[in-house]
């Protein structure tokens, strides 16, 4: 019986399967149990399906699991040169690429102050082409004024193209390489 | 020979010796198996998520600290994938919602009081095999945590984010309800002889 002198809940039974009580309490219910039929019945059932369930079969994994695997932790730590320079290689195609329709995209429409085109879709490329060739304007004029330290390594506006073109091809290839390597894994 | 402990193992891998690391996949592959298909459901999706587990597992090995086993680690980061997975899925749906009410105190019993002292042990388990698989999921993987992965229920909270009053009357509830399934299965078998 419980603390509150009435048969036990199925909870406070699961809670006997589940952990070691103290002795005063182990005491107090198997006295209990051994008086009521209705307790011991819900608890022999409880402990038998406790058992039962800890004898539940697992599943298994495939035969080949463990090797497929090893060999995908393998691939990542020493990727082949080959696929390296595949991967790498693809990566720096797609800048390539795209810088190439930019530049072809520049090359053919020209400025809006060249062209007079500033209708879309045309216009917004050369408008877009514009503000980013007038940041860096702006980032080499303000090198020329404050950065007096770099004077004599000579023209700014290619140190400065020079800087910006690498970091590009950084970043795009980090990205296109990602890309490439969740389309090919 | 002497079986190397999991911390004996990690210590080889992280001297370079990455081998090993297939020693701690034999050991926990078929019970991580087994936790997420009571997640996500099918085979070949859970040994998929097993083997992402794994390798992200073995990519994090350095931030391994010792502090807990490895295998309540493992299975930690097992089971947040399978939960991203199944949240996926379906959606950002409750967990616990209708299925507090449940009720398990029903008349079944009564109705076939020595169902469950009769019934042979390989058939109870093969029987609850199938219940607990319909069990809710709320109900479900804390009673695989507990059962399959030994986990002792502070584990489990931690692991799954709930308090541990919570854990415990999941668990409860859980096995309450396997009680009131089998004992309405048995009772129809009963009938029919």
């Amino acid at each position: 019986m419980n603390a509150n002198g009435h048969h036990y809940s199925l909870d406070e039974l699961n809670a006997l399967v589940d952990t070691k009580q103290e002795a005063e309490v182990t005491v107090r219910t198997d006295a209990h149990l051994a008086v009521c039929d209705r307790c011991r019945r819900r608890y022999v059932q409880l402990f038998r399906i406790d058992r039962s369930l800890r004898a539940i079969p697992l599943p298994e994994t495939g035969r080949e699991f463990t090797q497929t695997l090893m060999i995908r932790l393998s691939r990542g730590a020493r990727t082949p040169l080959a696929f390296r320079l595949l991967e790498h290689g693809a990566s720096f195609l797609g800048t390539l690429v795209i810088m190439s329709v930019l530049a072809s995209a520049y090359l053919l429409l020209g400025s809006p102050a060249e062209t007079g085109r500033d209708s879309a879709p045309f216009g917004i490329i050369a408008r877009g082409w514009s503000t980013v060739s007038g940041g860096v304007s702006l980032a080499v004029q303000w090198m020329t004024e404050h950065l007096t330290a770099l004077d004599g390594l000579g023209s700014y506006g290619v140190w400065a193209f020079g800087i910006g073109a690498v970091l590009a091809l950084v970043v795009a290839d980090r990205l296109l390489t990602r890309w490439f390597l969740q389309k090919v894994r | 020979m002497e079986q190397l402990t999991d911390f004996q193992v990690i210590e080889d891998i992280r001297r370079g010796d990455g081998r090993r690391y297939a020693l701690l996949v034999d050991r926990y592959k078929d019970r991580g198996l087994a936790l997420a298909m009571r997640i996500v459901g099918g085979k070949e999706e859970s040994e998929e998520l097993l083997q992402d587990a794994f390798l992200r597992a073995f990519q994090a090995l350095g931030d391994f600290r010792g502090d807990a086993k490895f295998g309540t680690w493992f299975y930690r980061i097992l089971y947040n994938l399978c939960m991203t997975r199944v949240t996926r899925r379906r959606g950002r749906r409750e967990l616990h919602d209708h299925f507090s009410d449940v009720d398990t105190e029903s008349a079944a019993e009564d109705e076939t009081p020595d169902a469950l002292e009769i019934v042979e042990d390989l058939q109870l388990t093969e029987l609850l095999a199938v219940e607990v698989e319909r069990l809710p999921e709320q109900f479900r993987i804390p009673l695989t945590l507990f059962y399959i992965q030994e986990l002792r229920y502070e584990e489990i909270s931690e692991l799954m984010g709930l308090p541990l009053g919570t854990v415990k009357t999941h668990l409860f509830r859980a096995r309450a309800i396997l009680r009131k399934r089998v004992l309405t299965v048995l009772g129809k078998e009963v009938d029919v002889l």
